[in-house]
């Protein structure tokens, strides 16, 4: 196997190509910025002007790790805007997690809920989708299938809540590494939208049948709401991300880190169990992708992406899933 | 850029970036993208990075849909209108 020299792609990733002067093909293709700016910030102010009188105008999809906790801090800090904090919880957030979003929300007065759906039924479909087939191999180069099962089911209830409550803007702390857009805001077209989630949605609701459609956005439901688009906003997209800072700063507004969970998750138990699964089944780590991405642009050090990725699992934590697992799904 | 050059470009944005090895011309230009596998929708959104960073095409959100984006037939089609309308790469 070989890795980039500046990056930490490696060749077992099957769109991974090492040249000869040691780059992956991501590496050795950087171009050159056009020059389209994306500033946004008074189209945000005025969005949430606009829609003063709703009870929010921002939603938050809010995991309780230090990225969108430090999102969550900096929209508070930057906008005047009432704010929903959402959490889907998956059964595996840990307790510190649990504890850390009742004292942030608490410290930045923002109003927050919790959703949690049946843990048997999480389970069933995260083993039936752990080993990645069902996804786009895209997908699977970006992040454990669990990881992309449990990111899809949060942006269709994002896009729910945030369209009933009629709330214009919804706000992912996706670190710069996770999405590469020129657009921090972005509204997408409803048909997009439903695009992304259209065959999983179709291959969990034909396994396990029609009890599971209500936890995807229904079609006609967002046809009808097709002039009610909420806008995606990702704040970190063009501000300096920095982890370190990241982590100093919420420690100000209570923000523990949780000791039980993996190299890079400050949140949630179950990615060391969708991590593990991940490197055997593909010989490679599943958030080299984002990491190479944060090393690329310059947010971390080759060295300290090393360190990230040296930590697969929490071995605690993997043990306790895997029988769990195993008590619904065996 | 004139269009041949923006192709050139896409090629090399596809083949870096979506496609395993496969060749961008082995492609059928009508197949979806998304429901063959080769895109997800966080990939759509770094296209249009792509196309408004490395090309200098304004991308409008409400030209975000399946059918500027999910075949390379629709994306040739939809970089040409724009390069004959005044959103003319620079
Ligand atoms: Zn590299």
């Amino acid at each position: 196997m070989q890795v980039c020299k500046k990056c930490l792609l490696n060749d077992n990733m099957p769109s991974v190509r090492i040249n000869e002067d040691g780059l992956c093909n991501l590496c050795s293709t950087q171009y050159e910025s056009r020059g389209i700016v994306n500033n946004n910030e008074e189209e945000i102010s005025s969005l949430i002007k606009a829609n003063r009188e709703e009870k929010y105008q921002i939603i938050l999809a809010y995991s309780g790790g230090k990225d969108s906790t430090y999102s969550l801090k900096m929209i508070k800090e930057r906008y005047d805007a009432s704010i929903l904090a959402v959490t889907f919880d998956n059964g595996f957030l840990s307790d510190t997690c649990l504890k850390n979003i009742r004292t942030v929300t608490d410290n930045l007065d923002v109003d927050s809920i919790i959703i949690k759906y049946p843990a048997k039924k999480i389970i069933r479909a995260f083993k039936y989708i752990e080993d990645g087939k069902f996804f786009p191999r895209q997908s699977m180069e970006r992040a454990s299938a669990i990881c992309n099962m449990c990111i899809m089911l949060i942006k269709n209830l994002i896009y729910y809540e945030a369209i009933i409550r009629r709330i214009p803007i919804i706000c992912f702390g996706w670190t710069p590494g996770q999405v590469m857009t020129s657009k921090p805001l972005i509204k997408l077209n409803y048909t997009m939208v439903l695009k992304g989630f259209e065959n999983i949605k179709n291959i969990i609701t034909s396994r396990f049948g029609a009890r599971y459609e209500k936890y995807f956005l229904d079609d006609a439901f967002m046809r009808e709401n097709e002039a009610n688009m909420p806008y995606l906003y990702y704040p970190f997209v063009k501000n300096n991300y920095k982890e370190d800072s990241v982590i100093e700063e919420i420690k100000e507004i209570g923000w523990i880190p949780p000791q039980n969970t993996d190299g890079n998750s400050s949140n949630c138990l179950l990615n060391s169990y969708a991590n593990q699964c991940h490197v055997s089944k593909f010989g490679y780590h599943p958030y080299a992708f984002e990491i190479s991405n944060l090393i690329r642009e310059g947010y971390l050090t080759r060295e300290e992406g090393l360190t990230k990725i040296g930590n697969v699992a929490n071995p605690c934590s993997y043990k306790m899933i895997c029988e769990q697992f195993e008590k619904i799904t065996g | 850029m004139n269009i041949q050059a923006v192709n050139e470009k896409l090629k090399e944005f596809f083949e870096n970036n979506f496609l395993y090895g496969e060749s961008f011309d082995d492609i059928n230009g009508d197949e979806s993208l998304i429901d063959k596998g080769y895109v997800d929708s966080i990939g759509i959104i770094s296209l249009v990075a792509f196309i408004e960073n490395a090309i200098g095409i304004k991308v409008y959100d409400s030209e975000i849909v399946p059918e500027n984006f999910d075949s390379i037939n629709s994306i040739y089609a939809y970089l040409k209108k724009k390069m004959n309308t005044q959103d003319k790469a620079v």
